[in-house]
């Protein structure tokens, strides 16, 4: 209340009483609120993966255990680490590995499977990672491998 | 008039909603997983079934639970009466992949045109 005394002579004149008006502020802070909670929740993508139809499953070679130059088979076992062709690799070296396999055989199809216990995000994780080692083409094999 | 004060409390409300209404429909406790490169592409027009398996295993096809023995039948009714709509399968990260190689199996078995991981982006770790 200080302040009103030295600025009495002043206040009388105009009779200006200062007051930000937040509404606004308040207004455009809370839709930003709202689009961002609106939003949020749709940010669900999709990763499409391949399951062979029933059709074409006899054409298709069944993908069979590490055999040298049989197809590349990317597993993910109960433990969760991620395989190739029974190989384990750490994630950090699996998408380079793959890369230079699929280079090598100058294909980019890989067959996918996982332990029965292994935990679905893991599964997940492994596709993820063998499509950054560039795997255009990911078949899901909808049968335990041996 | 002071008019912050009521703003303020019916655009909470108008939050709320927002957050429930959303909430009420998902209804079921799946939490996706999340990765770094999902498709891009969004580039289907038709709505894909939604078929869910929430942590203990439960089923749920479009928000309404599925008991595992009438799932086949269920999915191959909805798959004759719409043979080009896809499925998205909706897992919880910690459910058994046993139990998601299964139900690919019963989607492979019908002939869905399309199967698709219901996964979230995971933004900042460039491969």
């Amino acid at each position: 209340m200080g302040m009103d005394i030295g600025s009495a002579k002043g206040r009388k004149q105009g009779r200006s009483h200062p007051e930000m008006n937040v509404t606004p502020l308040v207004d455009v802070v809370l839709v930003l609120l709202i689009i961002f909670m609106v939003v949020t929740p749709m940010m669900n993508e999709h990763f499409w993966i391949h399951v062979p139809s029933r059709a074409t499953d006899e054409a298709e070679p069944a993908p069979p255990d590490p055999a040298d130059e049989g197809p590349i088979v990317v597993s993910v076992n109960a433990q969760g680490q991620i395989q190739i062709n029974r190989d384990v690799y750490p994630d950090a070296d699996f998408p380079v590995r793959l890369r230079r396999m699929l280079a090598a055989r100058g294909e980019r199809r890989v067959y996918f499977d996982a332990d029965d216990d292994a935990p679905f995000e893991r599964a997940v994780a492994a596709l993820d990672l063998a499509r950054a080692g560039g795997a255009a083409h990911i078949a899901v094999t909808t049968e335990a491998l041996p | 008039m002071n008019v912050t004060p009521l703003v303020d409390v019916v655009l909470v409300l108008l939050i709320v909603f927002m957050v429930v209404i959303p909430a009420m429909e998902q209804g079921l406790d799946v939490e996706v997983p999340a990765i770094v490169h999902p498709d891009q592409r969004q580039e289907s027009a038709i709505d894909p079934f939604l078929l869910s398996v929430t942590r203990d295993g439960t089923l749920y096809f479009e928000n309404t639970p599925m008991d595992p023995e009438h799932l086949e039948s269920f999915l191959r009714e909805a798959n004759r009466r719409e043979p080009q709509r896809k499925i998205v399968l909706r897992g919880d990260r910690g459910v058994h992949y046993a139990r998601v190689r299964e139900l690919l199996h019963v989607c492979q078995d019908i002939g869905f045109p399309g199967v698709s991981l219901r996964v979230n982006h995971r933004h900042g770790e460039a491969s």
